[in-house]
């Protein structure tokens, strides 16, 4: 075969692969869309309460779940990953300390998230009693995410030419000083994309929370010691265990309001992304 | 007229087992520009980065002799490499503005030590921009981005940035390897127009340079491979380039071996 | 490995350029003593001719010369030995010049009688001056300025007896008188064929020790 014959058969062959992602994605994403969108915008269903045994519930303390655990895992988990981050790219010097955490992470990275679910409901909920409740999830779901977390805060910091480290150690600055006012703001596009994205992980997450956070409530949970019911538990305890006679409704509108809450974040962390970018090109 | 600036006094430079350079024995004299110049990986970088003590950064690097500056060792334990460095600066082989302001580039260095008064950094932002000879080509912009410099502007941003600190000494590492011809020019004039205030070490690889711009020169070179770098000669730049002592240096800046 | 092979060969092309240039002087100031012993006029023009090939030489030597020091940088000896190779060439010239000077002289005279003392200083002074060169172009060769050193000597030699021809002539004459001043004037030329000697051997000097001789 000529080696501009083989080079068009190779073009076809990847182009079919790259066709076929797009293409089952497609398919999951206008299934779930066709299939709940309708419910998912009915104001009766985002905005009401759950019924426990009658038709017609909504999903509002659902989708404030969601959102209040999101925050709260966010509050959580981003100044220890980029406190751990900083410290293994800035000031941990090579050996046996920062292997043992690199080795910890890389386990922790390949666990199923319902250990930790598992995990999360023995320490806090039963341990310390703290029974169902957002801030349990949270913990959690913090624990979980940490390797992605650190990994892409660290990848980010990585990025920051080490020219800038030096312009500014030569200057008179300390080490410490010089990630505070160089490497982190650098880094921070590429740090908020990387924040931001694990944020629809969060919310899609269910093995983890079904155990810690709780499945089903009435009420818009308030405090972070509330019992919560996120989204993505509560469509697979509808789909599993509720006993109301229009489950398949409620989840697939579950399903699409939850797809279309996490293409929200995506867009924004984008959009943040970029202006942060901008602005640190543009100077001041 | 003739002091002394900094004297290295047999020094030793170690990275883990590797020895990067030995018995390194040379005075720096101030107000004068020294040029190191060797084959590449001769040391020549390394020797700079010594003066301030940058090879600190580095993991596993150790020190043998002293380094002298104004007659204090400042590889002494209780000497403070950030008091050092405000009065060693150095400048870059490839520009590495911040991704800031050229006003914040440039006021970077004051803040660090305190400055905060806006009349006093501007006014230390533009001396700094005038005497890096920038200040006419930026003095509308001051707040663009440094990244949006051409390649020698932004040499010159640097340039300014050490200035603003008010160093003794300024190190250049290979300085013009990154810029154009005509750019190299205006910094190799800036630098002449430098060492009537500022004691100037160069490591350049453009033996040329060397020749046009510096008062004394270093001689650097491995001469077997795994060996570390040493300093082959040390002079007069004019009798370096007539006539050298050495006839490795010789071999060396005629091109007789690379 | 030598990262600048094509300057080195150009420098080695004007080296062997000057050493052909020499050689062809060397031969200039033979034949011109050969004219001189015989006063023959004939070969005199053809030293007064001969004068623009060693012209020819000067100009490319200087051009190549100069091409090399604007467009190679050349340093130390390198930059030694161009600046010293094209000193020699002027000094050559120079020499090629003595030489026609000197023929200029050997044809108003032809036919006429010197005196058998006189002649044999002149011959002598040429045969030394021609010596000289000869070591001068050998020490430039060698590089060897032990022997570049002793030109100095040499030339002492040759400027004694230059000083000896004011005397020994009529000057009632008008005709002696002519001939007098002619044989000064060829004395004088021969004896600046020796100093062009001795300076192309101070050049070696400055070749090999970087130092100008004082």
């Amino acid at each position: 075969m000529d080696e501009r014959k083989s080079d068009r058969l190779a073009t076809l062959v990847f182009w079919i692969f790259g066709a076929l992602t797009i293409l089952v994605l497609g398919f999951i994403v206008v299934q779930i869309l066709v299939r709940g969108i309708a419910t998912a915008f009915k104001p009766s269903f985002f905005l009401g309460k759950p019924e426990a045994i009658k038709a017609g519930g909504g999903v509002l303390p659902m989708i404030i779940s969601t959102l209040y655990l999101v925050a709260l895992t966010m509050v959580i988990s981003l100044p220890l990953s980029v406190g751990a981050a900083v410290y293994l790219s800035e000031f941990a010097k090579d050996g046996l300390i920062v292997k043992f955490i690199r080795f910890s992470l890389d386990s922790l990275a390949t666990l199923p998230s319902i250990v930790f679910g598992l995990f999360g409901m023995t320490l806090f909920c039963i341990y310390l009693r703290w029974g169902y409740c957002l801030i349990a999830g949270a913990l959690t779901l913090s624990i979980l995410n940490l390797p992605v977390f650190l990994r892409s805060t660290e990848e980010a910091l990585k990025l920051v030419p080490i020219t800038y480290r030096e312009a500014s150690m030569s200057l008179g600055a300390s080490r410490w000083t010089t990630t505070r006012k160089v490497v982190i703001p650098s880094a921070m596009p590429g740090i908020i994309t990387a924040t931001i994205l694990p944020i629809g992980r969060i919310m899609g997450e269910s093995a983890a929370i079904i155990y810690t956070t709780g499945l089903f409530i009435r009420n818009i949970p308030l405090s972070p010691v509330d019992t919560a019911a996120p989204l993505a538990g509560y469509i697979w305890y509808a789909q599993s265990e509720a006993m109301v006679p229009d489950y398949k409704s409620v989840v697939d509108g579950g399903a699409a309001l939850l797809l279309v809450m996490v293409l929200v974040v995506f867009l924004l962390a984008r959009y943040l992304g970029k202006r942060f970018q901008n602005k640190s090109h543009a100077g001041k | 007229m003739m002091e002394k600036k900094i004297a290295i006094d047999s020094l030793n430079m170690n990275y883990g087992s590797f020895r990067a350079i030995e018995d390194v024995t040379l005075d720096i004299l101030s107000r004068h520009i020294t040029a190191l110049i060797g084959p590449s990986g001769c040391g020549k970088s390394t020797l700079i980065r010594c003066l301030n003590r940058m090879n600190d950064l580095i993991d596993g690097v150790r020190v043998e002799g002293r380094v002298l500056l104004d007659g204090d060792n400042i590889y002494e334990p209780t000497y403070d490499a950030i008091t050092l460095r405000r009065r060693v600066g150095m400048v870059f082989q490839r520009p590495n503005p911040f991704p800031k302001s050229i006003y914040e580039n440039v006021a970077y260095g004051p803040k660090l030590t305190g400055m905060r008064g806006k009349d006093e950094l501007d006014y230390i932002v533009e001396e700094s921009l005038k005497k890096a000879a920038l200040w006419d080509e930026v003095k509308t912009n001051l707040r663009e981005s440094g990244l949006n410099l051409s390649g020698g502007q932004q040499q010159r941003l640097c340039i300014a940035r050490v200035i603003a600190v008010q160093p003794e000494v300024i190190l250049f590492d290979e300085p013009c390897s990154a810029i154009d011809p005509v750019a190299t020019q205006l910094i190799e004039d800036l630098m002449a127009e430098l060492k009537k205030n500022y004691t100037i070490v160069i490591v350049t690889h453009n033996m040329q340079q060397a020749a046009r711009i510096s008062d004394y020169t270093a001689f650097m070179l491995v001469e077997r491979q795994g060996e570390p770098g040493r300093m082959i000669e040390y002079g007069d730049t004019n009798a370096m380039f007539t006539n050298p002592k050495d006839e490795r240096t010789e071999r060396y800046i005629t091109g007789r071996f690379g | 490995m030598n990262v600048r092979k094509t300057f080195h060969q150009n420098l080695e092309d004007l080296y062997l350029e000057l050493l052909k240039m020499a050689g062809a002087t060397v031969e200039d100031v033979e034949k011109t003593r050969k004219a001189f012993d015989e006063l023959d006029a004939e070969t005199a023009q053809e030293i007064i001719e001969f004068d623009d090939v060693l012209d020819d030489f000067t100009i490319r030597i200087e051009e190549n010369g100069i091409e090399l020091l604007a467009t190679q940088a050349p340093v130390a000896i390198d930059l030694r030995n161009i600046i010293v190779i094209m000193r020699i060439t002027q000094h050559l010239e120079r020499v090629g010049d003595l030489c026609v000077n000197i023929s200029k002289a050997i044809k108003s005279i032809s036919g006429k009688r010197i005196l058998p003392y006189v002649k044999e200083d002149l011959s002598e002074m040429f045969s030394r001056s021609e010596r000289m060169l000869l070591r001068a172009i050998e020490a430039f060769k060698k590089r060897d300025i032990s022997m570049a050193e002793g030109l100095t000597t040499m030339d002492d030699a040759v400027d004694r007896i230059n000083r000896k021809f004011l005397t020994g002539y009529d000057r009632e004459s008008e005709e002696e008188i002519e001939l007098a001043i002619r044989v000064v004037m060829i004395s004088r030329f021969i004896e600046r064929i020796a100093d062009h000697a001795v300076d192309i051997g101070e050049q070696v000097q400055y070749l090999v020790t970087g130092k100008f001789a004082d």
